[in-house]
């Protein structure tokens, strides 16, 4: 409770916060900003033409359409929701699956530790862009492909960060008087060794929500993230691509197309990022 | 008075460097051939400098170490030996630690921390609270600190707390491993009393680590003093402060200043050399800081003899015609 | 003692630190003095503000906006806490100088020790590099460093924490400054170690004539070592005596107190130590230090600040009860 205390005294964190929070709002009640039409799934992006030109935004249409016809203001909203269930999954399997990796393989030390820290290695020599992009197209397309590939290939940054912790903490007195009580290594990894190397992952995981979102946006961009018409923020600008130079004379005519998702996804990563390196400070102060 | 731990040329052995398969090249002997026994009720002190193994020993006794070689016997029963150390049936050895500040989770509240050595040792609601209230008595604390976290307590207040853990389930033998030195002069003597009156009202043994032989000397029974691994005097409190046999443990004894300027203390100004090379190791490992070195002590590591009414002491000065004197085994 | 000057006169010193909760006195209207060629010795447990005036007088905590520091220190005649910084940096090392508890950490661990004590030497009495390391051989030699020659190009994690307190002394004098204050210098050190550290400091002391400021919490290190002794609790002085006087005649509860609670090798019987409240700490103005562990206290100590009086010939106890 402290944390969020100090958080909120901190300008640059409650911005971070105000931000996010800002954002799930949206999330959250995205059927009533933007009500989807009756038969039709939500998280794909409402059709208003299928013209080949975006067109300037009009009653109705306030943020106005892709090429195709898409409606932006429909994409951005739903396109929120998108960007949170993409970041929550990813940092959240990640972030378990390096712990308990990470976490376990540093408590048992020896052997173990050095496996898992070989396969950390080996993960992490291989550059992460391009393998998850290599395992998307191999996989097809499709938000949980694009989850699946980033959780593989983020874990191990969790695994080695808890495990320079557990590595401090098992050699703590309390862990070695729990050992003395009789207590199982089950026991002793839970009630201590865990609880006690656990705060640095916060920032990790706030650091890399924003990161991840920025990934997921640039797959989409290149056109190998979600299946086209899907509600996400990559995938609108996308359809920008071809209008970002405007025509000869009028360079920003479709500046519609390309300003509200980048304001979008530019907001929604600098808000994560400010509350990480403001859990950080306040952590290590 | 009954026996209650024996330890049997107990070894420990480090890796200092491993080669390519990470296999270990070569050892170095943190703890070698110690052996001693301890009696119910009795307090052994454990003095030695830093790097001398007490330490070491201590956690092997606790059975968080695995010794190298020998063994350890807990109320006649084998509990460690050679690499290998037994699972308690029940948690009989405890442990007190140096700081205070790293020895209670920071995360829990003091009722928590009470409460875990209860609750592994499964005991229910009911004698939990019933014992966390005995134990609160114990220490001095009142109810309203159950709900505080270590950093709320001062220095001596997480020491006391710790012991109260350490005692919790009754065990009959605490290891206390330098339990005050990390404390204030004032709180020290609060803590050394709390440990004396716990001994006398719950029947309990200590094996007491310290490197500050005043304290030792206070709460002692019995004295062991250990160079560099070995053992080289064991002796009653009181035989080994007034007619201290080995040159180390004079040595030890008068460096330790005196708060009477009656006594005014002359400290050598020769200055040794305190590290060993590793060429040196055989002969008394004294030898380079003794000042009776004979030319037997570089070549031959004296044994533990008795010189005196439970008395050991391994030096070859104590003892010139070395095969005369009777080796004790214990 | 009269005919001897006085080296360090501390003058009404206050130092306040912020903190959450507010300011807290860390020292409080402090008054000693340090004679030429006086070994002193400053004795107090932890937050006694033994270290900080320490830190004060060598100008260490720097002007800095949560701390404030009232009254004089005044160094042969100049008041330290009125110099500029850069003055106050070449003073150090010439007039004054410190050594700390953690000697291994105190030294820069890429240079060979005979680089750190040449580079003093360049520094100090700008010789050349050649000049410099020669000096340096010798200083080592001064502390009594066995085999200098191969000691100087050694470093200093390959050195014994006895060894590495040495190389700090030897550090510390090479400009021969009046005024060496010692911060714990034994603490970290095993006793054997701890002797022939403070056997040096005297042997040093007596061939140069330094004064030494000693500050600890080891009342036997004092004993041994120091000509007077000043007796500190929570930011002020209790008790000030010489070190004969102080032992013989303690007379300021906190003092009998202390004396009672450390085992003492050859001497038995339980220890009586003082009780201690931890969560309200007399730090008041007008109140003794001493008032909520005292067994002798009245409301007289609560309502005011007993100052030092003199109840034997330089022995001086803030204390009412005297």
């Amino acid at each position: 409770m402290k944390i969020i205390k100090k958080l909120i005294r901190q300008p640059l964190s409650l911005m971070g916060l105000l931000i996010i929070l800002f954002w799930i709002t949206i999330a959250v009640f995205a059927p009533l900003i933007a009500p989807p039409g009756e038969n039709q799934d939500p998280y794909m992006m409402i059709r208003h033409s299928y013209s080949t030109v975006p067109t300037a935004p009009s009653e109705g249409i306030p943020f106005g359409t892709t090429e195709g016809g898409y409606d932006i203001f429909y994409g951005i909203v739903w396109g929120s929701r998108t960007a949170m269930i993409v970041g929550l999954t990813v940092v959240t399997l990640a972030s378990l699956l390096g712990v308990l990796i990470g976490g376990i393989g540093a408590y048992a030390g020896g052997t173990v530790d050095y496996v898992t820290m070989r396969v950390v290695d080996l993960f992490m020599s291989i550059p992460f862009l391009i393998a998850v992009i290599v395992m998307t197209v191999v996989l097809g397309k499709g938000l949980d492909k694009i989850i699946l590939a980033l959780v593989v290939f983020s874990w191990p940054d969790y695994a080695r960060v808890i495990r320079s912790e557990v590595l401090l903490v098992k050699k703590q007195e309390y862990v070695l008087a729990s050992r003395l009580m009789g207590g199982s290594h089950l026991r002793v990894f839970l009630t201590h060794t865990l609880p006690n190397s656990i705060h640095p992952m916060i920032v990790l995981v706030s650091v890399n929500f924003g990161k991840i979102i920025l990934i997921v946006a640039a797959m989409s961009f290149i056109g190998i993230g979600t299946e086209p018409g899907y509600a996400d923020w990559g995938q609108i600008l996308n359809f920008a691509r071809n209008w970002i130079s405007g025509i000869p004379g009028e360079p920003f005519k479709y500046w519609y197309t390309y300003l509200y998702p980048s304001l979008a996804i530019f907001s929604f990563v600098l808000g994560w990022t400010f509350l990480g390196d403001s859990i950080r400070d306040i952590m290590d102060g | 008075m009954s026996e209650i731990l024996r330890v049997e040329r107990l070894s420990k052995y480090f890796s200092v460097s491993r080669d390519v398969f990470g296999k270990s090249k070569h050892f170095t002997p943190a703890v070698k051939d110690v052996s001693f026994s301890i009696c119910r009720g009795e307090t052994l002190g454990l003095v030695g400098e830093s790097g001398c193994g007490k330490s070491t020993l201590g956690r092997m006794i606790a059975g968080l170490l695995s010794p190298s070689g020998g063994s350890i016997y807990f109320e006649g029963s084998v509990i460690a030996s050679a690499q290998h150390v037994v699972k308690a049936k029940k948690p009989n050895i405890q442990m007190v630690f140096q700081n205070p500040y790293s020895s209670l989770d920071p995360k829990m509240t003091l009722r928590g921390i009470l409460e875990e050595p209860l609750k592994i040792s499964r005991y229910n609601k009911e004698q939990c609270s019933r014992r966390i209230d005995e134990l609160l008595e114990y220490i001095d604390f009142n109810r309203a600190s159950l709900t505080k976290r270590p950093r709320e307590f001062s220095g001596g207040q997480r020491q006391r707390i710790a012991i109260a853990r350490a005692i919790a389930t009754n065990p009959p033998f605490i290891i206390a491993d330098e339990p005050v030195s990390s404390l204030d002069v004032s709180i020290q003597a609060q803590i050394l009393n709390l440990l004396l009156d716990l001994r006398k009202e719950l029947d309990l043994t200590y094996l007491f680590i310290s490197h500050d032989l005043g304290v030792v000397q206070y709460i002692s029974n019995r004295v062991i003093v250990m160079y560099l691994g070995r053992i080289v005097e064991m002796a009653d409190c009181q035989t080994i402060y007034k007619s201290p046999q080995h040159p180390y443990t004079r040595l030890l004894i008068d460096s330790v200043p005196i708060p009477d300027p009656k006594h005014k203390q002359a400290f050598d100004l020769s200055v040794t050399n305190d590290l060993l090379m590793p060429g040196q190791l055989q002969g008394c490992l004294f030898k380079n800081r003794c000042p009776e070195k004979m030319p037997v002590c570089c070549e031959q590591e004296p044994n533990l003899v008795s010189c005196g009414e439970r008395h050991l002491v391994a030096c070859h000065n104590r003892c010139p015609e070395n095969n005369a004197c009777t080796i004790v085994e214990i | 003692m009269a005919s001897t000057t006085n080296l360090l006169e501390i003058k009404d010193l206050s130092i306040k630190f912020t903190t959450e909760s507010g300011w807290l006195t860390a020292v409080d209207h402090l008054n000693l003095d340090i004679k030429k060629g006086e070994k002193l010795g400053l004795v107090g447990e932890s937050g006694s503000g033994k270290s900080v005036t320490a830190m004060t007088i060598m100008g260490l905590l720097g002007k800095r906006r949560d701390i404030a520091i009232q009254g004089q220190i005044m160094l042969e005649g100049e008041d330290l806490l009125r110099m500029k910084q850069d003055k106050i940096e070449k003073i150090r090392g010439r007039k004054m100088s410190m050594i700390f508890q953690d000697p291994v950490e105190s030294l820069n661990p890429v240079f060979r020790i005979g680089n750190l004590v040449a580079e003093a030497f360049m520094v100090q009495e700008k010789t050349d590099k050649k000049i410099a390391w020669e000096r340096a051989i010798e200083q080592l030699n001064k502390v009594r460093i066995r085999d200098p020659k191969a000691t100087a190009r050694q470093f200093p994690h390959e050195l014994s924490g006895g060894m590495c307190q040495r190389v700090m002394i030897a550090l510390a004098l090479v400009a021969n400054p009046p005024l060496l204050i010692a911060d714990e210098p034994t603490t970290d050190l095993d006793v054997t170690i701890q002797a022939q550290i403070l056997a040096l400091l005297k042997k040093l002391h007596q061939d140069l004539g330094t004064s030494v400021i000693l500050i600890t919490h080891d009342l036997g290190v004092v004993c041994q070592f120091c000509d007077r002794i000043a007796v500190m609790l929570n930011g002020r002085i209790v008790e000030l005596a010489t070190a004969d006087s102080l032992f013989t005649n303690p007379s300021h509860p906190y003092t009998r107190g202390l004396l009672n609670s450390i085992p003492v090798l050859g001497k038995k019987g339980r220890l009586e130590p003082m009780p201690s409240i931890h969560n309200q700490e007399a730090r008041g103005e007008n109140i003794c230090r001493f008032v909520h562990r005292c067994a002798i206290s009245t409301d007289r100590c609560c309502s005011a600040a007993p100052g030092l009086r003199e109840v034997l010939p330089n022995h001086y106890v803030a204390c009412f009860s005297h």
